[in-house]
């Protein structure tokens, strides 16, 4: 039973260093709690189990604070100048998405407003995928899948594309950056608010697209809203997305 | 590297030209200290994994003795660093000791 409590403590110590010593560590506690025992000194177990306690407290507490100074030092001190530029264009790409909501964009610069929110997209997945604290397929595959599509988008938007190859893009772009935004969710070291505002707005803004019939240009209904408050989404996405690869440290765990 | 603490010095003494293990490092520091430093499992091994960390001990395989040894422990043994950083150490503190000697022990008296 002691045992088994002082395992349970041991949780109190940082993984690597539980790894390392846990087992000795125990060992050592039930060679301490036998001794105390064994002396008969009146309250032997209770003191040793007192002083146990105590140390317990100290060192888990220096352990976790040696190894929190650990991973400060592991940081570079500020991203990358890439993971700037690269930010930077996330930022412009959900500003100049925003401004059709604040300015009327003349025709004439309409297929360059898109290429631009495009390129700002793509620019924040290839931060993404430089940053070590991304590791694994599935954060690959989303932001490969997305590069890919933003680029097909700004291609038919600087080419003036339309009909059911417009139509499958835009379901495309759209799908590609929720499933993107959901998988930045759970991935550590940024902001969850600009995948949260990814992910939420584009599941919208999918529902604007014309041919699906949800939409009217004549009778609004609600998913006329819905999908032009998706798309505010997503330009604020992008810039939350932007300011962070630009701006926050990579969380690298150190070597133990 | 940064100075070596009062604790880290007396696992080093305890552990001295032998191989000990936890247990008996927690034992011989007590006992070169007068039990005035009782060292827990947390003490033990925050300690020796400082100590692995900076090079001044190492691990060992050897086994002193063969009829007393339990196989799941670990055995510990000072470095050729960890010899010289204790020689420095007593060097200083032996400078201390002298240098108080000649009143110190005239006031105790």
């Amino acid at each position: 039973m002691s045992e088994r409590i002082y395992r349970a403590l041991l949780r109190l110590y940082p993984a690597d260093f539980r790894h390392r010593f846990g087992e000795d560590m125990v060992q050592l506690f039930s060679d301490k709690l036998r001794d105390a025992r064994a002396s008969r000194a009146p309250w032997g177990t209770a003191a040793a189990w007192l002083a146990m306690l105590g140390d317990v407290a100290t060192t888990a507490a220096s352990e976790r604070l040696r190894r929190n100074r650990h991973v400060a030092h592991s940081m570079p001190t500020t991203p990358p100048i890439e993971a700037r530029v690269l930010g930077l264009a996330g930022v412009v790409g959900g500003a100049v998405l925003l401004t059709a909501f604040v300015i009327d964009v003349p025709s004439g610069l309409n297929a360059l407003r898109i290429a631009l929110f495009n390129f700002g997209a793509i620019a924040v997945a290839i931060a993404l995928l430089r940053r070590r604290d991304q590791p694994g397929l599935i954060p690959l595959i989303a932001g490969a899948l997305l590069i890919g599509v933003s680029a097909w988008h700004a291609v038919m938007a600087l080419a003036n594309i339309h009909g059911d190859v417009l139509f499958a893009t835009d379901v495309a772009l759209w799908l590609a950056t929720a499933g993107f935004g959901v998988i930045q969710l759970v991935q550590p070291g940024l902001s969850r608010w600009g995948a949260l505002a990814l992910s939420v707005g584009s599941a919208l803004a999918v529902t604007g697209i014309d041919r699906l019939g949800l939409v009217s240009a004549t009778s609004p209904t609600i998913f006329n809203s819905l999908s032009q408050a998706g798309i505010v989404m997503v330009g604020i996405g992008w810039v939350v997305m932007g300011i962070d690869v630009a701006t926050r440290r990579e969380v690298v765990q150190p070597v133990a | 590297m940064e100075a070596i603490s009062q604790t880290a010095f007396h696992v080093l003494v305890a552990i001295g030209p032998e191989e000990r293990h936890g247990y008996g490092i927690m034992q011989e520091v007590a006992r070169i200290t007068n039990g005035a430093t009782r060292l827990g499992p947390g003490g033990v091994y925050t300690t020796i994994r400082r100590l692995l960390d900076d090079g001044l001990i190492e691990e060992s395989d050897e086994r002193p003795d063969r009829d007393l040894d339990d196989q799941r422990r670990r055995y510990y043994r000072l470095t050729g660093v960890g010899r010289t950083v204790v020689a420095k150490e007593v060097a200083r503190l032996d400078s201390l000791v002298e240098s108080a000697r000649p009143w110190a022990m005239e006031s105790a008296e």
